[in-house]
């Protein structure tokens, strides 16, 4: 008969044969234990270790939280455009292109306005 | 004049252990953000099982870290290990999470499952069974101590020893309590076989 420190001592060693893809056969042999004893305690650790697996958290989330942590005061624009939500991003982007557009068309229409009225003046003088 | 104090080079934070690291980290936060890379994922992992909710355990995982860092001035070494006084930070704060929210917490797995199904390997994780969503809620149903067992066996896959550093028990203690912890959930297991053999009759008799 087994003692209760036996299969304490048992469950730890098979558990660890287990979780190192070990045969359970020599640890079964060393302490006598039949496959009938421990079939359903066996069956849970199986299942307990293919279940419990790690889960990574997110790297968005464990960068922030560091940030946060560490105090970190980074202040520059791609930072900051980095850290708005996509959709927001892509408003920065299109909102950006459009203002450069209008700017580049404002000096050309401005420098062509100039032109003309340069050309308006320099008429009568010669006229 | 010189300014002596400013360090001449940098330090090597990965090759030192904790012991190190934390005597560092009570006035260098260069020091305290190798602490945090060392145990987020522990940490995460150890309330992630414990709460279910992707979302639960991002908040207090920051919670965890921010008590750490504010309290690391204060802490004593006393022969546990470091990461035994954040496992009990996270332990405390798991528990009032579970009492402010008045009930055990016996969620549904959708959660779990979704997140298994993004991170893991799809050829693995494509069948997810009912009997580890049952594995799931049996272990939410163990009393708190015994989940943090579990926990520390399979996720962190710490020996007795290291596990009885973390939860201040010995050696002996944490394989007795392992052998009752499994019994227990067996147990679990078993009666919510029974008790869904038992309501599918009665669902059988309603859809009739």
């Amino acid at each position: 008969m087994t003692s209760d420190v036996q299969w304490q001592n048992y469950l730890t060693d098979v558990t660890h044969a287990i979780q190192s893809h070990e045969t359970v056969d020599t640890v079964r042999a060393r302490y006598g234990i039949s496959y009938k004893e421990d079939k359903d305690l066996l069956d849970l650790i199986e299942q307990l270790d293919g279940s419990m697996q790690v889960v990574q958290p997110s790297s968005q989330f464990a960068n922030r939280l560091k940030d946060d942590l560490m105090g970190t005061q980074k202040t520059g624009v791609v930072w900051r455009i980095r850290r708005l939500p996509a959709r927001v991003q892509w408003a920065a982007i299109v909102t950006a292109i459009i203002g450069g557009v209008l700017i580049v068309i404002q000096r050309l229409v401005g420098a062509s306005n100039k032109l003309r009225s340069e050309e308006r003046t320099r008429i009568p003088d010669e006229g | 004049m010189f300014n002596f104090n400013r360090k001449s080079k940098q330090l090597d934070y990965k090759s030192m252990d904790d012991t190190e690291l934390v005597q560092l980290a009570k006035s260098d936060k260069d020091a305290f953000g190798e602490i945090y890379e060392r145990y987020l994922t522990k940490i995460y992992n150890y309330i992630y099982y414990r709460t279910s909710n992707q979302q639960d355990a991002e908040d207090l995982t920051a919670k965890v870290f921010y008590r750490a860092l504010s309290h690391i001035e204060n802490y004593v070494e006393k022969g546990v290990p470091f990461q035994a006084w954040l496992y009990r930070i996270a332990h405390n704060l798991v528990a009032n999470f579970h009492r402010d929210k008045g009930r055990r917490k016996i969620i549904s797995l959708d959660d779990y499952v979704v997140h298994t199904l993004k991170s893991d390997a799809p050829d693995t994780q494509a069948e997810v069974s009912e009997q580890k969503e049952n594995l799931m809620e049996a272990i939410h149903r163990l009393p708190a101590e015994r989940q943090q067992l579990i926990l520390l066996k399979f996720i962190e896959q710490k020996s007795n020893a290291e596990i009885g550093e973390i939860m201040e028990r010995t050696e002996g203690a944490v394989k007795s309590l392992y052998h009752r912890t499994l019994l227990s959930l067996r147990d679990e297991l078993e009666l919510q076989q029974l008790t869904l053999k038992s309501d599918q009759p009665r669902n059988h008799e309603k859809q009739g």
